[in-house]
């Protein structure tokens, strides 16, 4: 069954065709973040306007690198929600004009369900249930992963999401939009035990987290420090110090959290997703711990770490192979929707 | 496919439009006959539209594959509604190999005002001026002048976003003989206008489109139809 996959809920424009016997056979994703970075984050309108400009052409792309025609596909799948609505109804008119003309089922994608999933693209995916780590700059959540549509989530970010937490303590410090990996490059260079940057949520049970506090003590050390007279060279080492700090500060976090959630589940594998997964110390950091615990790490490929249409077509793939699809013809977008009201597909008849 | 800039757009022609207040469809049969379906209901284009294509297809007894060419309102309107017809035309023209005719907005309200004059038994002279005007929200107008030739309007210089005020002193400079469109019931300082003409109640509508793009020979492909938005300005950049 061949799926073609829509992703247009934020400023990535991702179009994918998955085959539920042979795989990913085409993907194509174009980046709005160019566009947005004179503003300082993203623009819903521009985005919206992008998208109806790079999607089609996209999906036509996809096609011809799969050597397929529109008639050969069986099913489409694209992002309802949670997202931008304006954003949203642009991949979801798309899909469902090309299901309708097709006369080809279609499904509604969650697109944290496609980050959930996303590990299944792998070549050495791992095996249900698991938890997964979803960090990004929209979310930060411990899911448990009992099967295709059973989530229940475990913890989550009180306020900021530990990906916005890293672009905006970079804002903070004048690195450019999206700041969280020039930050995380920073941080390589710098000394994480210079300031004493708190661990917020540590010593309270639960596995709910918060890193806004982490962004206002970032900013009481930046303010207060470089207002003394600093050498070119102090002051980029001041922001790689203070860099390495907060990072620091984020990773124990997540790691200490990660931990709490598998001796309270007794899961043993652990899946890290979202753009927040590509960062280099939480992947040692979080191997070393699992390493010691005797359980396994899994950490998709970078490419489909951050959004992309891949894991909408999958996640679109496998909800269709069980027999899920749209009964309605609407062009059907969720901007709000909670991933614990999925349903696993044959419970849904 | 092979659309070309001379052949006139074959029927059964579908033409989509959801651009303004009301989502609307049509079907032009090769007989020349025109169905159409709407609904006014607010911020539910979305929700209705495949339901009303389905029932027109179904009233005129044909199937889907058998559609020949399609037709899109491009706006200027609400920037989600075009976007909602811009890519909805998208798929169905990539799906089913269709062209697409492209149709402006203001065309179809202006279309929409003169078939209004004339059903009051005012027939236009050639050279007839009217003015299409929609409502742009935040203070400002969607508004193109358009002439009567004798046989179709034809566009008198580009479209434009306009405040109230320029509208105004436009008119005022080069009257027109009529305006038209939604703008006239929002912005009360336009009925201050000499025009002879005023027709709030001329809109947009798909069976305006279809009439409208069955006499323009520009066929597009898929990836070519993009909205018409008229207002750039979408934000602020920060300094």
């Amino acid at each position: 069954m061949k799926v073609l996959g829509i992703e247009t809920s934020c400023d990535e424009t991702g179009i994918a065709i998955y085959d539920t016997q042979a795989g990913l056979l085409a993907e194509q994703l174009y980046s709005q973040v160019d566009l947005h970075a004179c503003y300082g984050g993203v623009v819903p309108e521009l985005a919206s306007r992008d998208h109806v400009r790079k999607a089609m052409p996209l999906v036509q792309e996809c096609l011809q690198a799969a050597h397929l025609e529109f008639s050969d596909l069986d099913g489409v799948a694209w992002t309802a929600g949670p997202g931008l609505a304006g954003a949203l109804l642009v991949g979801a008119s798309l899909g469902q004009s090309l299901a309708w003309a097709l006369d080809v089922p279609a499904v509604a994608v969650h697109h944290m369900e496609g980050h959930l999933l996303a590990p299944l693209l792998g070549s050495d995916p791992p095996a249900f249930p698991f938890l997964s780590l979803l960090v990004s700059g929209g979310h930060t959540l411990l899911v448990e992963v009992k099967a295709l549509g059973d989530y229940t989530v475990l913890g989550d970010t009180l306020d900021d999401a530990a990906g916005e937490a890293f672009d905006k303590t970079a804002k903070l410090m004048g690195l450019p939009y999206p700041g969280g990996k020039a930050l995380a490059e920073l941080a390589e260079k710098g000394n994480p035990q210079r300031f004493d940057f708190p661990r917020p949520m540590m010593n309270r049970p639960g596995l709910d987290m918060s890193f806004s506090g982490l962004k206002t003590f970032t900013r009481v050390i930046w303010e207060k420090q470089r207002t003394q007279a600093l050498t070119a060279g102090e002051l980029e080492q001041l922001k790689a110090d203070i860099a390495a700090g907060f990072q620091e500060a984020v990773i124990d976090t997540l790691v200490k959290k990660c931990q709490r959630a598998l001796k309270q589940t007794g899961l043993k594998r652990l899946v890290v997703a979202g753009g927040v997964s590509a960062n280099r110390s939480l992947r040692e950091r979080l191997q070393t711990t699992w390493k010691h615990h005797g359980g396994q790490v899994y950490f998709p490929p970078v490419a489909w770490c951050t959004d992309n249409g891949a894991m909408i077509a999958l996640a679109g793939a496998l909800r269709l192979q069980v027999g899920q699809r749209k009964t309605d013809s609407a062009i059907e977008i969720h901007p709000r929707w909670s991933l614990e009201s999925l349903n696993r597909p044959e419970a849904e008849g | 496919m092979n659309p070309t800039n001379k052949s006139l757009p074959p029927a059964p022609l579908l033409a989509l439009d959801t651009a303004t207040e009301s989502c609307s469809v049509a079907l032009t049969l090769p007989s020349g006959q025109c169905l159409s379906r709407d609904t006014d209901i607010p911020r539910q284009h979305s929700q209705v539209l495949f339901t009303l294509i389905d029932q027109l297809l179904e009233e005129a007894g044909i199937q889907k594959s058998e559609l020949a060419c399609l037709a899109c309102g491009i706006g200027p309107g609400t920037f989600t509604g075009v976007r909602i017809a811009v890519a909805v035309a998208q798929g169905l023209a990539a799906a089913l190999n269709l062209p697409i005719v492209p149709v402006s907005n203001l065309l179809a309200v202006a279309q929409d005002g003169y078939e209004q004059l004339a059903a009051q038994g005012i027939a236009p002279p050639p050279g007839f001026r009217l003015r299409a005007v929609i409502d742009a929200r935040m203070h400002e107008i969607y508004s193109a002048v358009f002439h009567w030739d004798g046989s179709a309007l034809q566009q008198t210089g580009k479209e434009q976003l306009l405040s109230a005020k320029q509208l105004l002193q436009k008119e005022t400079q080069h009257p027109s003989d009529c305006l038209a469109g939604n703008a006239l019931t929002v912005f009360d300082e336009l009925s201050t206008l000499p025009s002879a003409s005023m027709l709030p109640a001329a809109r947009s509508h798909a069976r305006t489109i279809a009439k409208l793009a069955a006499g323009q020979p520009r066929l597009v492909e898929p990836t070519s139809l993009q909205p018409a938005y008229l207002r750039q300005q979408v934000t602020h950049q920060k300094t």
